[in-house]
């Protein structure tokens, strides 16, 4: 009985971890499709939606949700900037982006580390301890569903977003042929501040939704960065589908191999579904064949 | 002989057919063109024939030898060499740099010649043969500037040049003239010509109708994916259906 | 003419640099510099001269190191059993990340390497029954030189080591001359520039490389041997991604495809991080990411890039791109 209700604790707890992997893997592959820059920056964005909720709430002793919203919005900004300063310049050298968003990553990574050195930051819950348990054995906390319903929420408005509106078509023409797109009037750099700010915007909330369930550290951008891109590469980099399925891969992956061997491995398998996608098919599950 | 010989090749993308059942050869000296409306699918051929692209259906025979899966720096080895639709030339290398790279398959290699140099035979050897295709091309007093800084003529020239180095049995040029001047056009040809007179084969895509019907020995028509005609220039411009693929059906010879 | 007595000061200046500083501090400077210098060394002969950007670097590094590091250890081989078996193994790695790397484009590749950098990163870090993990390799005897017989040579002073790592250091810059002048080497400034119209004109750039990514690797795993020897104790953080980070971003600073770059870059950076130990290792990143993003946006030639563009402007030389 108890190995039933352990499996379908997993089977729950792996919707909010596909959920928490997801947003940051949609923003990647965004990013990816419209302008052809890998921004390991989202990494930093995700930890600063974090840190930025943290201190909102703590420091200014505001609601939760209120601190999630504010939070987001200033990484909208940040990821905007981020693009108007440093990655217009390097139009044209998307390699070059490639180099630069590590530097970000680092700065802003370090930056934190500075600041707040060894500190235990954490943010409590606006539901604090409450749980749910839809079968017996078979837990989810309210902050846990609330990652689940947020990020697929999200997931869907994305979708829409993408597809019926002006703008959201507009996306996917670029990240078809950018030439063509460019030709057909679309601008350019209004066209990247929303990737930018879309894929911050996501990348801030997820951070934000996380930081009651684990401590804040500096570092965790980096982790979850590498995962999505682990996922946008095995999902198919530019394909939204691909990052929602790529999520679910991973994030089931990770689950069961910290359940069922050792968190060790988590990583090592994750890895290794990627090398097979390399060698099998290089654009990704979903992705298309250039 | 048959030097290339292409057998219905097919090729679709997604829905669309770029290719449909195209067959021809190429024999040994000609100097074969290929012409047809844009989105004709001569280019998808060319690609094909080079190993740039995996055809659906279909194979391609050179000097009676099935090539048809191999590698695309593989064709270049076999000395079937090709140039590209818009100019592909190493612009940040001078020009003498670059037709050293097109005689890359010319040189020995080996790791003895890479920790300690060449023999002056060699290097002379190299030298002799850059030097012999600068002559041949014109752009001797050019060969130490950085190629971008080439007029556009010059450049397609250039691209002529590299796959000159290559020492080519086979030369696939791919709108070579596209965007030259009259008197350009009609330089770049007479170049053509003297490489045909060198053993060369070759088989040209233009839309340069005057160029192509005056210069080349066979003519193949394309359109929509698939091979509407074949045979000599001055059979082709009489051809009823080449007529109406370029200028609609109701159009009459005048 | 000139030329040659530039090198041959250069060369001399080596040679008495350690008698200039006699420092035993600044010795261990320069030794870290001088295997600083064989890393970007090789590393540039892969991003500079094919244009693959490889950030598994570091990994290869530490499987020299670790190799004969625990060779030494547990069987007591000397330097030239460990240079053997260091250029082997990294050179092995080298081949099984690059071939199915190669195969991907720009991003990908480079994506690719840097996991793999982290892959190997964890191997380090959690076979513990070898590497002993995080407590890191304590006990590396110093390099041994020996061919019975004829002579024995124990490398334990720092002045030692310097000139044991300057041999290498002149090894790796003859390397790179020759292979820069050679067909190999046009043949992958061709890959550099347009991997497509070199396959067109015959290269196989699939061949070049992986080729180039083996060599790049075994000079890594040199340098492996000869810090292990030097430190005398290892541990993963050494051979993180952050380290293959910055050895690109040396790279970039002293300027990619160059033979002074490397070298520019390596004792540039080396100075800037003693220099910020001062505050914290964090701060250090943040300078070093500062850096690295105004030089990929305002100088990607790097200071030796700089240095060849300002010789243009005051000699009106035509520039001959290749070296």
């Amino acid at each position: 009985m108890t190995e039933t209700a352990l499996f379908i604790q997993y089977l729950l707890s792996g919707l909010y971890i596909t959920g928490k992997y997801a947003l940051p893997a949609i923003g990647l592959t965004l990013i990816f499709g419209v302008m052809g820059i890998a921004d390991f920056a989202q990494g930093a964005l995700y930890m600063l939606g974090a840190l930025f909720t943290f201190y909102i709430a703590t420091r200014f002793q505001v609601n939760y949700f209120l601190a999630l919203l504010i939070a987001t919005l200033l990484l909208v900004l940040i990821g905007i900037l981020n693009n108007s300063i440093i990655y217009k310049r390097l139009r044209g050298f998307e390699i070059n982006t490639l180099i630069a968003a590590l530097g970000i990553l680092l700065v802003i990574e370090n930056i934190v580390v500075a600041i707040f050195g060894g500190k235990y930051l954490t943010v409590p819950s606006p539901f604090g301890e409450t749980k749910f348990e839809p079968l017996p054995r078979v837990i989810i906390t309210a902050q846990e569903l609330l990652i689940v319903f947020a990020s697929f929420s999200l997931i869907f408005l994305v979708w829409v977003f993408l597809n019926k509106t002006k703008t959201g078509k507009a996306l996917r023409a670029m990240s078809q042929d950018r030439d063509a797109a460019t030709l057909m009037g679309i601008n350019i750099d209004r066209i990247s501040s929303v990737t930018f700010g879309i894929a911050a915007g996501l990348a801030g909330i997820d951070g934000a939704l996380v930081a009651p369930t684990q401590v804040i550290l500096p570092q965790m951008g980096a982790m979850v960065i590498l995962k999505a891109f682990v996922i946008t590469v095995v999902g198919g980099m530019g394909s939204i589908w691909g990052a929602v399925g790529g999520a679910f891969i991973i994030g089931y992956t990770e689950i069961f191999t910290v359940a069922y061997l050792s968190p060790a491995y988590s990583s090592f398998i994750a890895f290794a579904i990627l090398i097979v996608v390399l060698l099998v098919k290089p654009e990704g599950i979903w992705g298309d064949r250039t | 002989m048959k030097l290339l010989e292409i057998i219905e090749l097919t090729k679709k993308f997604g829905g669309f057919c770029a290719l449909s059942k195209v067959s021809f050869s190429v024999e040994s000296g000609e100097l074969l063109g290929l012409v047809g409306p844009n989105g004709a699918g001569k280019t998808t051929l060319f690609n094909i024939v080079t190993g740039l692209y995996k055809a659906d259906e279909g194979k391609v025979f050179f000097k009676e030898q099935d090539i048809t899966g191999l590698k695309f720096h593989q064709h270049g080895v076999r000395g079937i060499i090709r140039t590209f639709q818009l100019t592909r030339i190493f612009s940040s290398l001078t020009v003498q740099e670059n037709i050293e790279i097109g005689c890359h398959l010319q040189q020995k290699g080996g790791i003895k010649r890479t920790l300690l140099g060449c023999s002056r035979e060699e290097r002379a050897q190299l030298e002799e043969n850059v030097k012999g295709i600068l002559t041949f091309t014109g752009l001797m007093n050019k060969k130490k500037m950085i190629s971008k800084h080439l007029a556009f003529g010059e450049q397609r020239v250039l691209e002529l040049a590299i796959a000159l180095g290559a020492n080519p049995i086979l030369l696939l040029l791919d709108e070579p003239v596209a965007g030259m001047n009259p008197s350009e056009t009609k330089r770049f040809m007479d170049l053509v010509h003297q490489i045909r007179g060198r053993e060369t084969t070759l088989v040209i895509i233009d839309h340069d109708m005057p160029a192509i019907m005056n210069n080349c020995s066979k003519v193949i028509v394309m359109d929509h994916g698939e091979k509407i005609a074949e045979g000599k220039p001055s059979e082709i411009v009489e051809n009823r259906t080449v007529i109406e693929s370029y200028l609609g059906k109701g159009y009459r010879r005048a | 003419m000139k030329r040659w007595i530039l090198i041959a000061l250069a060369v001399a200046f080596s040679l008495f640099l350690p008698f200039i500083f006699k420092d035993d501090y600044y010795r261990y400077l320069f030794v870290m510099m001088g295997i600083n210098i064989i890393l970007v060394s090789s590393l540039d002969i892969l991003v500079g001269y094919t244009g693959s950007i490889s950030m598994a670097h570091a990994a290869f590094w530490g499987v020299g190191a670790y190799g004969s590091a625990l060779l030494a250890i547990h069987y007591h081989v000397g330097l030239i059993g460990g240079l053997f078996v260091s250029i082997f193994v990294s050179m092995i790695f080298g081949i099984l990340i690059g071939y199915p790397s190669l195969r991907l484009k720009g991003h990908y590749f480079v994506i690719v390497t840097f996991i793999f950098g982290i892959i190997i990163e964890i191997l380090l870090r959690n076979l513990v029954q070898i590497t002993r993990g995080p407590m890191g390799l304590p006990g590396i005897p110093p390099a041994r030189l020996e061919i019975p017989g004829l002579l024995k040579i124990v490398f334990s002073s720092t002045l030692s080591y310097y000139y044991l790592v300057l041999v290498f250091v002149f090894i790796i810059l003859i390397l790179k001359v020759r292979l820069i002048h050679s067909k190999m080497g046009r043949a992958l400034i061709s890959i550099r520039e347009d991997e497509i119209l070199a396959e067109s004109v015959g290269v196989n750039t699939a061949f070049y490389k992986v080729l180039t990514f083996a060599i790049s690797s075994s000079f890594a795993g040199i340098a492996g041997t000869l810090y292990s020897h030097f430190i005398s104790f290892i541990g993963p953080e050494t051979f993180s991604f952050f380290k293959s980070f910055e050895l690109f971003v040396m790279n970039l600073v002293g300027g990619k495809a160059t033979l002074v770059g490397p070298i520019l870059g390596s004792c540039a950076l080396i100075l800037l991080e003693e220099w910020a130990k001062i505050f914290s290792p964090a701060i250090a990143r943040v300078v070093y990411g500062i850096i690295l993003i105004l030089f990929i946006i305002y100088m990607p030639l790097g200071i030796a890039g700089l240095i060849s563009k300002l010789k243009t402007k005051v000699m009106g030389k035509r520039g001959h791109e290749i070296t």
